[in-house]
C-alpha cells in the first residue's frame, strides 16, 4: 500500500509537471503586447505599487517569460518549488496571499453543498432502484437528467429572479449586506454571510445531484440483481434489512470512492456561481485573474487544481482498495 | 348458383390441420422464434424507452426549428428591424446673429492675425460709441481701417503707415539706438554722428537721459538686447513730415477724433495716438479693403443651391454700393434642382447594392447625431453637385419690400436668387437644407416671439418626408414628398432659438415586446429574437456537432492505436490522455477566450479556434474509453480469425475493432453532445465563447445582468435557457436511451 502510494505519487508529480508545461505554454504564447499593456494598465492604475517595467521584470524574472520556452518552464518551476508564485497583477498582492484570504470561503460552500448533495441524492438514487421502472424510478432519472443537463448559469438567473427580484429574500450578489453588515454582532455576521450562501448552495447542490443520484442508483441496481440478495429474500430476511444492511452496504463502496475522491476537489472552488453569485473565494479570483490575463494567479490556481486532480485520482484509489478488501493495488 | 368444388373443400381441411398442427408446435421449435437482426433488436429496445423516445422527439424538433426554421422564416440573424416612430427632434436652430463672420476680399493681403481675430470687438466697440470707423495700428506696423459701411457690414482695410505729420505735448520718439551695431536707427531724420557719439557715450545701464546740444534726450532699453529707444520731448507742438501741408490741415486735424478717419482736402488722414499726449498723423492715400465682415447670412431660393464666394462678396459688397454686381454662380437652378434629386436617388440605390447584395433592405444607421449645432456659418464645404455649372451673371441687390432688415439678391430678369438675413434658420446640425419658405415661417414665429417676448410658441408647416434610410423622400417626378409637422419654437437665449418638429423617423426597433411581426420582439440591437434563436441554435448545435466528431476522431485514433498496439505505445499515449485529463476545462476555455478577446479576432476564425480548442480538451475521455474497449476485445476469437487470415493491421483495427466499439462510442458521443453544448453556451453566456453579431443560445442570456432587465425582459432569455436545457436533456436521454438498447443487461 505504501509502495503503491508513493509510487503513484511520483507518478502524478510527473503527470503535472507535464501539465503546468502545457499551461506554461499557454500562457508564453499570450499575445506579447498583450502582457505589455496589461503591465501598463497595472502600472496606471491608482493605488500601484510598481512601474509597468518593474512588473514586466518581476513576470520575466519569475515567469521566464524573455528566455525560450524550455527555459522559461524550468525558471518557473524553480519558483514554483520554493513556493513563490510572485504577485498577482489582478489583485496587486502576493498569489498566496489571496489564495488564504479567500479559500475558505469557496471550501466552506462546497462542504455545505456536499452535505446537502448527499443527504438528497444518495436516499433517492436507492429508492429509485428499489422502486426500478417504477413512477419514483422515472421521477428520479428525469429529475437527476434535469439536475445534469442543467446549465448553471441559467439556473442561477432563473434563482435571482425569482428570489432575489420578484421573492426580494436575498440580494442579487455579494456576500455580505454592506448596509448593515458592520453594525452587526459577530453572529449575526455569520447570519448575513450564511443568508448569502443560500442560493449558491442551492445552485452547487441541483448541478452535482444528479450525477450521484445516478451513480447511486446504477451500483444499488447492480447489487440488488447480485446473488447473494436473492439468497438473502430467500431465506426471508425482511427487505428493509435486505435493502440497507445487505444491499446498501455494498453499495457504499464505489459512492466512498467517488466521494473521497471529490474530498480533495472541496477545495477548488466554483468558477461560475461564484462569479455570478459575486462570492469572494477562490473560484471568482481565478475568474477574475484568467480573463484579465493576470498571468501569475492563474498559472498559480491552474497548478492547484491540477494537483487536487491528481490528489482526487489518487486518494479515489486508495479508497476504493481500502473499503473492498478484494480490490488488491499493484 | 350453388357449386360445390372438392379443391375448395380440401384446402380448407388443410388449413384446418395445419393450424391443429400449430398447436401442438413444442417450446423448442425454432419456427416459434421471431428473429430480429442486431440492429432491430437495438431499435425495439430504444422505441420501448419512453424517456429516449421524448428525446428524439425533441431532438427532432429542435433540429427543425433550427436548421429548416430559418428557411422560412423572413428575417436573419444580424438584420437590424426598423420601426417608423413619430418623434419629436431639435429640427432647427435660429440665431439672431450677433458675430460677425469675415469673408476674405483680397487673398494677396497678408494681415495681422491678431488685427483681424480682433474685429469682432472692435466693431462692438465702434457700435458702442456710434463710430462708423475705426483707425488702428496692427503690431505688424501696418495701419488697419474698420469702415461700416452699413447696418451689419464692415470692411476691413490696410494700409502702409506714412507718417505726414505729428503733434502733442508728449515725449517723441527718435529713434532706436543700436550698443552691437553702434548706430542709430532714426524714426524721422539723422541727427548725425555727432549725436550717434553722445548717444554711445550715454546708453548704457537702465535708461536715463543725456543734454546734446542743449535737448534733452531720455532713453530706456528697448525689446532687442543692448539697444535703447531715445526720446525727447518736441521742439514745436506740431510738426509736418515731410511735406508742409498748410495750417488748415493742421486744424482739421487736431479737431479730428483720435483711431477715426478724417477727410481733409479730398484725402484721407488718420490720428493715432501711439502715446499719451502724442498724436501721429498718418495718410490712407493706399488703403485697401481686403476683408468684408457681415452678420448676414446667405439664404437661397432654391434649396441647398451653393453659392460661389464671388458671389457672395458681391452681394455683401452691392448691399450697401451699386445695388447691382456680377458673379458667378448657378443660374440654371432648375436644372440644379434635378441633378440634386437625381443624385439623392441615386445614393439610395446604392445602398441597397453595396449593403445587401441579396437584395434584402438593410438600411444603414439612421440615427441622426443630435449634436449642439455647428456654426451657422455659409455651409462651406458644400458638395457641389456634379455639371452644375458656375457662370457669370448680374445680380441687383435691394431691401426687400415685405421683410424688414432683409436683402433680396435677384436675377438680372427680377426673379429673387437669394435673400440676406441677420436672422439665421439653419437645421440643427448646422446644414442649411431648409426651404426658404419654412425659413420665412421660422423666421416670422421667431420675430414675433421677440415681440411678444414669448419663451415658446407653436407653429405648423411642411417638412420633407424622409425615407426608409433617414434621407429625403423623393417622389416619382423626382419632387420631395412633403408632410405636415409641429413645430414648437423655444427660445434658449435672447438670440437663439430651437425649433422642435415632429417627425415621422425610421429607427432601430429596440427592445419591442412580442408583436404578429416579431413574435419574440426584438432585442437591443434591434435584431429578432426569433431569429436569432434559431439561428443562436444552429450554431449551438454545429458547435455541439464538430467539437464531439473532432473528439472522436482523435480518440478513436489515440486509442485504437493505444489499444491495439499495447506495450509502449499504449504507454506513451495513456500518459498523454492522463494529462489533458488532469487539464481543468472550465479554465483553459476561460483563458483561450481571454486570450482570443485579446487579439480581436474574427468572429467566424474565432468560432473555428473555439471548437478546435474545446474538440483538443476532449479527447482524452474517448481514447480511454476506445481503448479499454480494445484491449478486451482483441483478445476475443474473431481477432485471431482475422489476424489468421492475415489482414492488415489497419484493416483489422478499423474494420474489425472500430465498428464494435461504436455502441459505446455513439452513447457516449451523444452525452458528449449535450455537454458540450453546455459548456459552448456558459462560454458565450461569460462572453468568452462564441461573439456578436453570432448569435449563440449563452450569448443571448448573457444581456441580462441587471435586475431591472432580468425581470423585463424575462420573455428572451427563459425561453432560450429552456431550450437549451431541453435540448441537453434530450440528448442525454437518447444518449441513455441507447446504452440501455445496445447493452440491456450491463451496467447502467
Amino acid at each position: 500500500m505504501l509502495k503503491y502510494s508513493v509510487k503513484r505519487l511520483l507518478y502524478s508529480a510527473i503527470i503535472l509537471l507535464f501539465v503546468m508545461f502545457i499551461i506554461y505554454t499557454l500562457m508564453y504564447v499570450m499575445p506579447g503586447n498583450y502582457v505589455q499593456t496589461k503591465a501598463m494598465e497595472l502600472a496606471t492604475k491608482p493605488g500601484a505599487t510598481k512601474s509597468a517595467d518593474e512588473w514586466l521584470a518581476d513576470l520575466n524574472r519569475q515567469y521566464g517569460m524573455d528566455q525560450g520556452i524550455i527555459k522559461g518552464y524550468f525558471t518557473w518551476l524553480k519558483s514554483a518549488v520554493k513556493l513563490d508564485f510572485g504577485d498577482s497583477w489582478k489583485w496587486n498582492k502576493a498569489c498566496t496571499k489571496v489564495f488564504s484570504e479567500r479559500i475558505w470561503y469557496s471550501f466552506a460552500l462546497n462542504v455545505i453543498t456536499m452535505f446537502f448533495e448527499i443527504i438528497i441524492a444518495i436516499p433517492l438514487g436507492i429508492h429509485a432502484a428499489r422502486k426500478q421502472y417504477g413512477f419514483a424510478d422515472y421521477f428520479a432519472t428525469v429529475f437527476s437528467m434535469v439536475c445534469i443537463s442543467m446549465p448553471s448559469f441559467f439556473l442561477i438567473t432563473v434563482l435571482k429572479l425569482v428570489f432575489a427580484v420578484k421573492l426580494k429574500w436575498f440580494d442579487l450578489t455579494g456576500m455580505i449586506d454592506p448596509r448593515i453588515h458592520d453594525s452587526l454582532s459577530d453572529f449575526g455576521k455569520f447570519l448575513d454571510i450564511a443568508k448569502h450562501y443560500v442560493l449558491p448552495v442551492i445552485t452547487i447542490t441541483i448541478i452535482s445531484i444528479g450525477g450521484l443520484m445516478r451513480y447511486t442508483r446504477t451500483n444499488m441496481l447492480e447489487v440488488l440483481s447480485s446473488d447473494y440478495i436473492r439468497t438473502a429474500r430467500a431465506k426471508g430476511v425482511p427487505e428493509r434489512k435486505v435493502i440497507y444492511s445487505h444491499a446498501f452496504r455494498n453499495t457504499l463502496i464505489p459512492l466512498i470512492t467517488i466521494l473521497g475522491g471529490s474530498l480533495v476537489s472541496l477545495f477548488s472552488g466554483a468558477i461560475i456561481t461564484e462569479q455570478l453569485f459575486g462570492l469572494t473565494g477562490i473560484g471568482q479570483a481565478s475568474y477574475q485573474s484568467m480573463v484579465v490575463g493576470d498571468i501569475p494567479f492563474t498559472m498559480f490556481y491552474l497548478m492547484f487544481i491540477s494537483i487536487l486532480t491528481l490528489l482526487g485520482n489518487l486518494l479515489a484509489d486508495l479508497l476504493y482498495a481500502a473499503a473492498d478488501p478484494r480490490v488488491r493495488l499493484s | 348458383m350453388a357449386s360445390y368444388n372438392l379443391n375448395e373443400i380440401l384446402k380448407q381441411r388443410a388449413a384446418l390441420q395445419k393450424k391443429d398442427e400449430k398447436k401442438e408446435m413444442d417450446l423448442g421449435d425454432t419456427a416459434r422464434v421471431k428473429v430480429l437482426s442486431p440492429m432491430r433488436q437495438v431499435m425495439k429496445r430504444f422505441m420501448r424507452n419512453r424517456l429516449a423516445i421524448f428525446g428524439t422527439v425533441t431532438l427532432a424538433i429542435m433540429f427543425i426549428f433550427c436548421f429548416i426554421g430559418p428557411i422560412f422564416y423572413s428575417y436573419g440573424q444580424s438584420e437590424t428591424i426598423y420601426k417608423y416612430d413619430t418623434m419629436v427632434s431639435s429640427y432647427a436652430f435660429v440665431q439672431q446673429r450677433t458675430e460677425y463672420t469675415g469673408y476674405v476680399l483680397d487673398e494677396n493681403v497678408t494681415a495681422n492675425r491678431n488685427a483681424v481675430a480682433k474685429t469682432n470687438s472692435n466693431i462692438n466697440a465702434m457700435a458702442k460709441n456710434g463710430q462708423t470707423n475705426l483707425v488702428f495700428m496692427g503690431s505688424d506696423n501696418k495701419l488697419y481701417i474698420l469702415n461700416k459701411e452699413g447696418e451689419s457690414i464692415y470692411t476691413l482695410a490696410q494700409a502702409t503707415p506714412t507718417k505726414v505729420a505729428a503733434f502733442g505735448a508728449g515725449l517723441v520718439e527718435i529713434g532706436t539706438y543700436d550698443g552691437v551695431k553702434k548706430a542709430i536707427d532714426y524714426e524721422d531724420e539723422d541727427l548725425g554722428d555727432a549725436f550717434l557719439q553722445a548717444a554711445k557715450e550715454n546708453c548704457k545701464g537702465k535708461g536715463g537721459s543725456f543734454e546734446f546740444e542743449g535737448r534733452t534726450y531720455t532713453f530706456e532699453p528697448g525689446s532687442a538686447k543692448k539697444t535703447f529707444v531715445i526720446f525727447t520731448e518736441p521742439e514745436e507742438n506740431f510738426r509736418f513730415i515731410g511735406q508742409n501741408l498748410g495750417a488748415d490741415f493742421e486744424a482739421a486735424v487736431q479737431a479730428a477724433n483720435v483711431g477715426e478717419s478724417v477727410e481733409i482736402n479730398g484725402a484721407k488722414y488718420a490720428v493715432i495716438s501711439p502715446e499719451k499726449d502724442s498724436f501721429e498723423v498718418y495718410s490712407l492715400a493706399d488703403a485697401a479693403t481686403f476683408r468684408i465682415y457681415t452678420q448676414y447670412g446667405f439664404d437661397t431660393c432654391v434649396t441647398s443651391l451653393p453659392l460661389s464666394d464671388s458671389f457672395k462678396l458681391g452681394a455683401l459688397n452691392a448691399v450697401y454700393g451699386e445695388g447691382s454686381f456680377e458673379a458667378e454662380a448657378i443660374v440654371n437652378t432648375d436644372a440644379f434642382q434635378k441633378q440634386l434629386a437625381d443624385k439623392a436617388r441615386a445614393a439610395q440605390e446604392s445602398v441597397h447594392e453595396d449593403v445587401n447584395p441579396v437584395g434584402e433592405d438593410e438600411p444603414a444607421d439612421t440615427e441622426p447625431a443630435e449634436t449642439e449645432p455647428a456654426a451657422t456659418g455659409e455651409g462651406e464645404g458644400e458638395e457641389i453637385p456634379e455639371g452644375a455649372d458656375f457662370v457669370n451673371a448680374k445680380f441687383t441687390v435691394a431691401p426687400s419690400a415685405e421683410r424688414e432688415g432683409v436683402f433680396v439678391i435677384s436675377k438680372e430678369d427680377g426673379t429673387p436668387y437669394a435673400e440676406l438675413n441677420t436672422l439665421v434658420v439653419r437645421r440643427y446640425n448646422g446644414d442649411d437644407t431648409m426651404d426658404l419658405d419654412l425659413k420665412h415661417a421660422i423666421r416670422d414665429t421667431v420675430l414675433d416671439m421677440m415681440a411678444t417676448k414669448a419663451s415658446s410658441e407653436k407653429m405648423e408647416f411642411q417638412i420633407p418626408e424622409q425615407d426608409d434610410y433617414g434621407r429625403n423622400a423623393y417622389d416619382e417626378e423626382g419632387k420631395l414628398k412633403y408632410a405636415n409637422s409641429q413645430m414648437t419654437v423655444n427660445r434658449r437665449t435672447e438670440s437663439e432659438y430651437v425649433v422642435e418638429a415632429t417627425q415621422r423617423r425610421h429607427l432601430i426597433d429596440k427592445f419591442a415586446p412580442p408583436s404578429s411581426a416579431h413574435v419574440m420582439g426584438t432585442d437591443g440591437d434591434g435584431f429578432d429574437v426569433l431569429a436569432r434563436i434559431m439561428y443562436g441554435g444552429r450554431i449551438s448545435l454545429m458547435v455541439g456537432f464538430v467539437v464531439v466528431f473532432l473528439e472522436c476522431f482523435l480518440g478513436i485514433i489515440m486509442g485504437g492505436l493505444a489499444g491495439f498496439f499495447g506495450g509502449w505505445v499504449d504507454n506513451i499515449i495513456m500518459r498523454l490522455v492522463d494529462i489533458f485529463y488532469c487539464l481543468p476545462f472550465m479554465p483553459i476555455m476561460i483563458i483561450v477566450g481571454a486570450m482570443m478577446d485579446a487579439s480581436r479576432m474574427d468572429v467566424i476564425v474565432r468560432l473555428f479556434v473555439l471548437m478546435a480548442a474545446m474538440g483538443i480538451m476532449g479527447w482524452a475521455g474517448v481514447a480511454r474509453l476506445v481503448r479499454g474497449q480494445i484491449l478486451s476485445l482483441r483478445e476475443q476469437e474473431f481477432m485471431t480469425a482475422a489476424e489468421a487470415t492475415g489482414l492488415p493491421t489497419s484493416r483489422r483495427i478499423f474494420r474489425h475493432l472500430v465498428p464494435n466499439v461504436m455502441p459505446q462510442l455513439i452513447v457516449s458521443a451523444t452525452m458528449g453532445l449535450g455537454s458540450t453544448i453546455l459548456s459552448e453556451s456558459t462560454l458565450s453566456f461569460l462572453g468568452l465563447g462564441v461573439k456578436h453579431p453570432l448569435a449563440t443560445w449563452g450569448s443571448m442570456i448573457n444581456s441580462v445582468s441587471s435586475a431591472a432587465a432580468m425581470e423585463q425582459y424575462a420573455y428572451i432569455w427563459i425561453p432560450v435557457g429552456l431550450l437549451i436545457c431541453f435540448t441537453v436533456i434530450a440528448f442525454n436521454f437518447v444518449g441513455d436511451g441507447l446504452r440501455d438498447a445496445f447493452d440491456p443487461k450491463g451496467k447502467r
